[in-house]
């Protein structure tokens, strides 16, 4: 009986360890290598969805690897591909179908605003989507205030870390010297200059 | 000066032992050849893993030379290795103040031509050459055989019968009666008398 | 020794194993580093071979609980020199993790590989608002030292032309200019607090926009795989020395003491815990990666190499015969 006991006791630990690896309170040496390769292949499956436009998988498939490897690229990208890209006229999409995905788009993109490790390209994209195809086809306030408000934030960030656009601290404090009315205005008129996405 | 006995037990009951069983007492100094024949289940094998330690016991003195042999009844072989590999890694486990040569405790049990067979590929009476040849490596002043006529063919009772004359060592033996153990050594006593 | 330790070695890395490991290496390059689908990322690699390197003390494990049965654990407490066959052991375990280790790193310096071109990560940092005014920033984890608050201020409701404040820290204090990211430089202090308040001054009126507070940590470049590599195998000498010593003193199967040392050495991930020094980033990879690796303060290393010192000198001991 006593002979058993270190044997039981070593299985009391690793019975332990695997009950609280479940319960996601701890991280055993090497777990991590099942995430890697679970995000490996996300990857994969992002890509097939890519291929096939399939954006709700992509979506979904985004926001996983965005838990797993912290890279909020993929979220953006596919926020891009559903709310923006496709959602031109050029691809010659109905009307109701190009503004549910632009509205999925920006969606995507508001709720994760907080968990995406670099959300700054995110809140320009946003803006964007609602300003180019969204506003258009809706009236409400709502998205206005929306839009207005997430490219204020995204003007006080001067465009985030490591950005490209060194004149945005400029334009920040161009928009805070003027009155309410004014700042409105002036974001309106920022959105409706031609945007290159890169 | 004298010499320390090779092994001295002194009172000594055995783990299992009820507390009312005999105490076993023994003395044997370096170059006694003893045999000890008991039937099954007596406590033979038991003892000698108490003498080299891989037994407590209940209670009583065990004092034993350091250096020892011994020869389980049921070998414990590497059998995915080659002989003279085995001999090689036993050599690295002995002290270093100990003479060590694999090449002459193979050559008394006739292992030389099957040095660099694998273990596992030889028969079970060629293993028991190996069980037996490991025993007199590190110059052991006590060597424990449990059963060691296991499998040996006459040939190799021969063998181990010579070995055992020459060796300068204390050899104990443990064998229940009629194997052809008697005819290695020539005190004999019945386990009942070490009590 | 070298005798033991070769033969140990050779029963822990045969011939199969060391393909496998070879094939495991040449996939982990290829699953962190796919031009496509990889991460591009050191920790993704790491995180493979971490994985490679728990595989190989359960197989030590395996080799340990094959010797009991082919008798050496009775012959070295027979001919007693344990501690001799406890160090060979230690010494051909270690050996096969070197050797392990040292492929997964000329891979990578021979092939240098396309890694993620940023040389700084963003991660979610936890903030709370203390008043109108200060804010506080707590983070979990041990987190290098170097690393900065990224911040956004909004200036909206600030008085009219005041486009620049300040944030201080007690005596410390820097400009805050409206329309750039403020970025605020960990002491290494406040990396040890894993937490710190800022302060803007009242009279300006700014808010932190707290969604996009970030953590910004400096990527180990590629030239940091060595340092890496051996803090992972500082990690798993003491693995080796537990399940030695599971296995030699508390005489458990030895396939039971890999695990059992394996679980143990997971419980230093536990936050919080005092039980053991903090060294769960010594095995830093994945996610975590870029957040902890290279924080592993001397004095948590140097304990758990004592622990392991400590676990070896008593598995040298001879064992204590069994009850039977």
């Amino acid at each position: 009986m006593t002979r058993n006991l270190p044997s039981a006791f070593v299985s009391l630990i690793i019975a332990f360890c695997v009950v609280s690896i479940a319960n996601g309170n701890l991280r055993a040496v090497g777990q991590d290598a099942v995430d890697s390769f679970r995000c490996f292949n996300m990857y994969l499956d992002f890509n097939n969805a890519s291929f096939e436009e399939n954006y709700l998988m992509m979506g979904a498939v985004a926001k996983q690897i965005e838990y797993l490897s912290g890279d909020s690229d993929v979220s953006e990208f596919s926020a891009y591909m559903a709310g923006y890209s496709t959602s031109a006229e050029s691809h010659k999409r109905t009307g109701r179908d190009a503004l549910h995905w632009a509205e999925t788009g920006a969606e995507w993109l508001q709720s994760s605003v907080s968990t995406r490790n670099k959300p700054f390209t995110g809140l320009q994209l946003a803006a964007y989507i609602y300003a180019d195809r969204i506003l258009p086809h809706s009236s409400s306030r709502l998205v206005r205030e929306q839009m207005l408000k997430i490219y204020a934030v995204w003007l006080a960030s001067g465009g985030g870390s490591g950005s490209v656009n060194h004149g945005s601290a400029t334009l920040y404090q161009d928009y805070l010297a003027l009155d309410h009315e004014g700042r409105d205005n002036y974001i309106l008129g920022q959105l409706q200059q031609t945007w290159v996405p890169e | 000066m004298t010499t320390p006995p090779a092994l001295i037990l002194e009172n000594v009951r055995l783990a299992w032992q009820g507390a009312d069983a005999p105490l076993i007492s023994i003395k044997a100094q370096v170059g006694d050849k003893l045999l000890v024949l008991g039937s099954n289940g007596c406590g033979k094998t038991t003892l000698a893993e108490t003498i080299c330690g891989y037994l407590q016991a209940a209670n009583g003195t065990v004092g034993r030379s350091s250096r020892l042999g011994y020869v389980a009844q049921q070998p414990k072989l590497p059998v995915t290795i080659s002989v003279e590999s085995y001999f090689g890694q036993l050599v690295s486990l002995c002290a270093d103040s100990v003479v060590n040569d694999a090449q002459q405790c193979m050559n008394l049990f006739g292992l030389t031509p099957y040095a660099k067979r694998k273990i596992g590929d030889l028969s079970r009476g060629w293993q028991q050459r190996i069980n037996l040849a490991q025993a007199w490596l590190g110059d052991p002043r006590l060597i424990i055989l449990d059963e060691p006529q296991t499998a040996l063919d006459p040939d190799g009772m021969t063998s181990l019968r010579n070995v055992i004359a020459d060796s300068n060592a204390c050899v104990l033996i443990f064998s229940p009666p009629q194997t052809g153990c008697e005819t290695l050594v020539d005190t004999h006593i019945n386990y009942s008398e070490l009590c | 020794m070298l005798n033991l330790s070769t033969a140990v070695f050779r029963q822990l890395l045969s011939w199969p194993m060391l393909l496998s490991g070879a094939l495991w290496l040449a996939l982990a390059y290829n699953l962190s580093f796919d031009e496509h689908l990889g991460a591009a990322s050191l920790g993704a690699f790491l995180s493979y071979i971490v994985l490679a390197l728990s595989a190989l003390i359960l197989r030590f494990g395996y080799v340990l609980q094959q010797r009991r049965q082919q008798g050496w654990l009775r012959q070295d407490s027979l001919r007693g020199t344990t501690a001799r066959a406890v160090i060979s052991e230690t010494v051909a375990a270690m050996f096969a993790l070197l050797l392990l280790v040292v492929c997964s790193q000329l891979i990578v310096l021979a092939l240098s590989p396309r890694l993620n071109v940023q040389s700084e990560s963003h991660h979610i940092v936890m903030s709370r608002v203390e008043s109108d005014n200060s804010w506080s920033f707590a983070w979990d984890d041990n987190i290098p030292a170097g690393s900065k608050l990224c911040l956004t201020f909004d200036f909206e409701n600030s008085p009219k032309g005041v486009f620049e404040s300040y944030i201080a820290v007690k005596e410390l204090s820097a400009p805050v200019i409206a329309g750039e990211i403020f970025y605020w430089p960990l002491s290494a202090d406040n990396v040890l607090d894993r937490t710190i308040t800022l302060e803007a001054p009242a009279e300006h009126n700014i808010s932190l926009i707290r969604p996009i507070a970030r953590l910004v940590i400096e990527r180990p470049p590629i030239s940091a795989l060595p340092r890496l590599l051996l803090n992972q195998l500082l990690f798993f000498f003491t693995v080796i020395a537990l399940c030695l010593f599971i296995f030699r003193r508390l005489k458990v199967n030895g396939n039971l003491a890999s695990m059992g040392a394996l679980a143990i050495s997971s419980l230093t991930n536990i936050k919080g815990s005092y039980l053991f020094p903090d060294v769960g980033a010594l095995v830093a990879s994945g996610l975590r990666f870029e957040r902890t690796a290279l924080t592993t303060s001397n004095i948590a290393l140097f304990t758990w190499l004592a622990i392991g010192a400590i676990l070896i000198y008593f598995s040298c001991k001879n064992p204590v015969a069994n009850k039977k």
